[in-house]
């Protein structure tokens, strides 16, 4: 029994150390996907890749999800089923839980696409320290939504340890996953 | 009347053609997925002429619009803002990559294909095309790691 609290405490010392900047930074929340309310605290106990965007986005939206996709993809097989992804889309007035859906599965089958109410998307931006901005459009338009691109690197608690963005290179994030698995 | 006209096709052509200058590296285009009605397409444009040129539009038959558009971190948001033109001086180059600038294909006619060449062509100062054709790439982990991303 103490051989396994040793192991534990050993474990949990190989751990890195989450920065400053980061922690009070995330949190939980609810949002909608093509199957329902999702919640953070649903995908307690794996390490979770998390993205804002939208899916009209050309360039930087695909880049990370494809970065997210890659550094799963490079797990371990034992590990593959406790890594996941989650693209919460800030433009709700395009993209629905369904296309959000058929979006992000085009990645990786591990990737749920979340999006809300203004409301709702507002508070999860403000714990989650994104800026973004949609522009008054209709639906319709071509209009381009400014956002931050952070990839958020969440550990098995539900707490953001650790930041990358599109340009990471996917081993780094692998590598940076396996010591929260 | 005939005279003008010959004049100027006489001046029109002993004008430079900067578009023989231009060398394309590196073009591609972004494969996105099904549902998405946008990409990008990324390239190296060289300009190998004693003088500089600019880019000043860009087309595409795929999409109803296309555009050059810069990327900028403003504050830690990245905000893309459209290029009206592109100057690329004497032997430099204009380089459109993820996370810089990029050719920004909008509505897309159809769902584009892994391999698919697509024709694009930028308008030039001087009033010239210069056309280029990019294959299609699937930037997903184990399908093109050949890739552009770097």
């Amino acid at each position: 029994m103490a051989a396994v609290g040793i192991t534990a405490w050993l474990l949990e010392m190989q751990k890195p150390s989450v920065p400053p900047a980061l922690q009070g930074m995330g949190g939980d929340f609810r949002l909608e996907s093509a199957t329902g309310p999702v919640s953070l605290h649903d995908f307690r106990g794996k390490v979770m890749l998390v993205f804002f965007g939208y899916t009209h986005c050309p360039d930087v939206c695909p880049a990370a999800l494809g970065v997210i996709a890659s550094a799963m993809q490079q797990m371990e097989a034992s590990q593959a089923g406790r890594v996941g992804g989650i693209f919460i889309s800030v433009d709700p007035q395009r993209d629905t839980p369904a296309l959000l859906n058929k979006y992000v599965s085009f990645f990786d089958k591990r990737i749920r696409g979340l999006t809300g109410t203004r409301e709702q998307l507002d508070q999860v931006a403000a714990q989650w320290r994104v800026d973004y901005e949609v522009p008054e459009h209709p639906a319709d338009a071509n209009y381009e939504v400014e956002h931050t691109n952070f990839i958020y690197l969440v550990n098995r608690d539900g707490k953001v340890v650790d930041l990358f963005d599109e340009q990471t290179d996917p081993a780094l994030i692998a590598d940076r996953m396996r010591p929260w698995l | 009347m005939k005279k003008t006209l010959w004049m100027l096709l006489a001046l029109l052509s002993a004008s430079p053609a900067y578009a023989d200058d231009l060398l394309i590296e590196d073009a591609w285009v972004r494969l996105s997925p099904p549902v998405a009605d946008s990409t990008a397409a990324y390239m190296v444009v060289r300009n190998t002429g004693s003088e500089s040129v600019k880019l000043t539009g860009v087309a595409c038959d795929v999409a109803d619009s296309a555009g050059m558009h810069a990327m900028r971190m403003d504050g830690n948001r990245m905000v893309m803002s459209p290029l009206s033109e592109v100057g690329i001086p004497a032997n430099g180059e204009a380089r459109f990559s993820p996370g810089g600038s990029h050719v920004m294909l909008m509505g897309l006619k159809h769902p584009l294909k892994e391999g698919e060449m697509v024709e694009i062509v930028f308008r030039l100062s001087d009033g010239e095309n210069l056309t280029l054709s990019a294959p299609v790439r699937d930037m997903r982990a184990g399908h093109a790691q050949h890739s552009g991303m770097h």
